[in-house]
């Protein structure tokens, strides 16, 4: 119908290359897990050098105590060729000085003696077996006090006695000590070397030398696996927020190319899942914002036009009427039938001009909506002046026919409710709605008109807001007209000028508010309007 | 079911085998030895081993004239030659000490945990010489083939000078808290141990050529 502004909708190239997806390098999550790595590998390298040092000071400690016990052993295993050394001069002291005394004896003194040692000589501890040989006698073999089954080192001293005689003792020596030589001599071939268990738990002498390097090796590779797995971990929980972070990058990307009906995900709970509801719901409100300065630059531009056509067909209108009134009066009547002509012509100029001129005064009424002047009202009390001032349905020419016709006013559930509204347009708002929904039941011969006028405020929302519902039981308004009917001279009645919905929905949105259309339950049109809460103390 | 321990011997073996797999298999040096059949029924071989115990050892000398003991450790395998199942093995433990009571070497050799025969020498290197040359029964005649064209024989003899005898920790099942922690982290450690020393001194080598028994 006329050249109507239309929205900005294309983003500036500068922005839309501001907001470009950067390169890999540049990305976030690239950064984060670079980063990551870098900790990681500063942590597990110092880590590493402070594990080596304690080692090599713990393994300086034991070498000190290898040291220590490297002399201890020294010194001990030297005393055993000393004592086995001593005991060995003993016995053949012992045996010797025997030998001298059976030497100067006859064989049958000689054996006497011998037994008589064994026998009570302090002398004789020790002795496994004793054997004399003297010429002249049979040999004589006795065996000591000491049981010759118990492990005792046995050691054989042989003496000659005169030139053809031999005294012969097997001297015992404790093998406890040779035992425990045997054992010193253990403990030094295994000093510096330590019991590593292996994987099958079965202990395994290893030089130390070697067992630092094991150590430091293992504790770089557990440290390795754990930095493996802190970094795994790391990108994976970094990928999850930066994936969050390129979503709404992308959504925000999509918006600077001019999409706005791009959307970010759902990102759960945290803060960039609120930074994505709240991006949405700016986008929400960008959105809104714009429809509705669309709607305005129209309506605008439509009472514009309105405001011409009717200055422009006003202002003949009156010397028209005057005209065909002066026709009438100047008749002479001295022709019937020119006269009757005259007449007829005449009143059907002046219901044309009168038709014109309501015309011209709607559309003067559309051209002269006011500027909203917001304060607070009570919704609940608005809505009775309304009715009040309303009375009841139909005109007074029908009155008896529509006498059960009802405009029913739902008392509110929450009293006092105050909005942000202009008492009278408010008011204008309603007469608009009734009256559309008293023209529409009656254009569907549907009788008793019934329309029902309700408020309250809408729960669950961030923004408070008041709902004002008026619905009715006419014919409705289908899917596919529903944004169509507010636009100027459109509409779904033989005889409606396509205006006064049109001015509904402009005065709502001077409000800020909304305005929507759906299906009643009484069955006909069901027209809800938003209108923000005032957020003083009342509202 | 399989146990923690031997999932980690499993883990271990997975892990080591791939590296020992990649090493080639160092040569075993050969060495000759005489083999006599007595009667037809026993095979004897003779062999020395003189450089598992040499006199110019010094620190094995110290410690043998220090009266500590010193064990050679002989295992002995005799194989078909290609087959690399044993015919039969042979275990001798010979024990070479010095008696500072008597300032006799004694050489104590047991055969297969057999009850041990002792040989006393007067002279140091008699004993060393007693203790490195074996004379064995490697064989019965009756478990060999005989016939040159039928089967030859080789002997893997490997000869150790103390080894390491290992020990075997507490049970893992015992082990609580921070001592199953210290054991499981030893173990961990024990796998990074590459150098074990099994032994002062190991001599390795196989009896060349191979030997047949006559028909």
């Amino acid at each position: 119908m006329s050249e109507l502004p239309t929205p900005i909708t294309k983003a500036p190239t500068e922005l839309a290359r501001a907001v470009s997806k950067p390169p890999w390098w540049g990305r976030l999550e690239t950064r984060i897990t670079i980063s990551l790595v870098a900790i990681g590998i500063l942590c597990v390298g110092a880590s590493t050098w402070l594990v080596r040092l304690t080692v090599r000071y713990y393994d300086q400690l034991g070498s000190q105590q290898v040291d220590a016990e490297r002399e201890a052993i020294e010194i001990a295993k030297r005393s055993y060729p000393l004592i086995a050394s001593a005991q060995r001069e003993a016995f053949d002291s012992k045996t010797e000085l025997l030998a001298q005394q059976v030497g100067l004896l006859a064989p049958a003194q000689a054996h006497a003696r011998v037994r008589t040692w064994l026998d009570t000589s302090a002398s004789a501890q020790g002795v496994l077996e004793l054997g004399l040989d003297l010429p002249g006698s049979e040999p004589l073999a006795l065996t000591g006090t000491l049981p010759a089954e118990s492990g005792w080192i046995r050691v054989p001293v042989v003496r000659q006695i005169g030139e053809q005689g031999s005294l012969r003792i097997t001297w015992a020596a404790d093998a406890s000590i040779a035992q425990r030589h045997q054992r010193i001599g253990e403990l030094e071939r295994d000093l510096g070397r330590v019991e590593v268990s292996d994987v099958g738990g079965e202990g395994q002498l290893v030089e130390r030398n070697e067992v630092q390097r094991a150590v430091i090796a293992a504790l770089g590779v557990a440290s390795g696996l754990v930095l493996f797995s802190a970094v795994l971990a790391g990108i994976l929980i970094a990928r999850r927020t930066t994936r969050k972070v390129s979503d709404i990058s992308r959504a925000m990307r999509g918006v600077a190319a001019g999409d706005t009906s791009v959307r970010a995900p759902r990102l759960g709970r945290d803060e960039l899942g609120q930074l994505a509801t709240a991006f949405n719901t700016m986008l929400d409100e960008l959105e809104l914002s714009r429809q509705r300065i669309v709607f305005l630059q129209r309506i605008g531009a439509w009472q514009d036009m309105a405001r011409r056509i009717a200055h422009e067909i006003k202002n003949p209108l009156t010397p028209i009427q005057l005209a065909v009134q002066q026709l009438r009066e100047k008749d002479p009547g001295h022709d019937e039938k020119f006269s009757k002509l005259l007449r007829e012509s005449v009143e059907i100029v002046e219901d044309e001009v009168e038709s014109l001129r309501r015309m011209v005064t709607s559309f003067s009424q559309f051209a002269r909506v006011p500027e909203v002047e917001l304060e607070p009202v009570e919704l609940e009390r608005v809505v009775a002046e309304f009715k009040r001032a309303y009375g009841r349905l139909g005109s007074a020419e029908s009155e008896s026919d529509q006498a059960e016709d009802r405009l029913e006013l739902v008392p509110a559930r929450e009293p006092g409710l105050v909005v942000l509204a202009d008492r009278q347009l408010l008011k204008q708002v309603l007469v608009n709605l009734v009256e559309n929904a008293t023209l529409s039941i009656a254009e569907a011969g549907i009788a008793p008109a019934h329309v029902r006028i309700s408020i309250g405020r809408v729960a669950g929302r961030s923004r408070a807001w008041a709902w004002l519902v008026v619905e009715d039981n006419g014919p409705g308004i289908e899917l596919d007209q529903r944004e169509r009917v507010f636009e100027p001279y459109e509409t779904t009645r033989e005889h409606g000028t396509g205006l006064g919905l049109a001015i509904v929905k402009k005065i709502i949105l001077d409000h800020g508010g909304a305005v929507t259309i759906g299906e009643s339950e009484l069955g006909g049109a069901r027209f809800e309007l938003r209108i923000p809460i005032n957020p003083g103390p009342k509202g | 079911m399989i146990t923690r321990r031997r999932l980690s011997g499993l883990l271990a073996v997975g892990l080591v085998l791939p590296s020992l797999g990649a090493l080639p298999a160092p040569p075993v040096p050969t060495r000759k030895a005489q083999f006599t059949e007595i009667e037809r029924r026993w095979v004897r071989m003779r062999v020395r081993v003189a450089d598992l115990l040499k006199t110019t050892d010094k620190q094995a000398m110290q410690n043998l004239d220090g009266g500590f003991a010193t064990r050679l450790v002989y295992d002995l395998g005799l194989f078909e030659t290609g087959s690399k199942s044993a015919v039969s093995t042979v275990h001798i433990e010979i024990r070479i000490l010095l008696n500072p009571w008597t300032s006799e070497y004694e050489v104590e050799t047991r055969i297969d945990g057999g009850s041990p025969s002792v040989r006393n020498f007067t002279l140091r290197d008699d004993a060393i010489e007693a203790a490195t040359a074996l004379d064995v029964r490697i064989a019965s005649s009756s478990t060999l083939t005989r016939g040159e064209q039928n089967a030859t024989y080789t002997v893997h003899v490997v000869a150790q000078r103390n080894p390491t005898q290992n020990k075997t920790s507490g049970s893992p099942a015992t082990a609580r808290g921070q001592d199953r922690d210290l054991e499981v982290f030893s173990r961990w450690v024990g796998m990074f141990v590459r150098a074990r020393p099994l032994a002062d001194k190991t001599v390795q080598f196989r009896t060349w050529p191979p030997f047949y028994l006559v028909e």
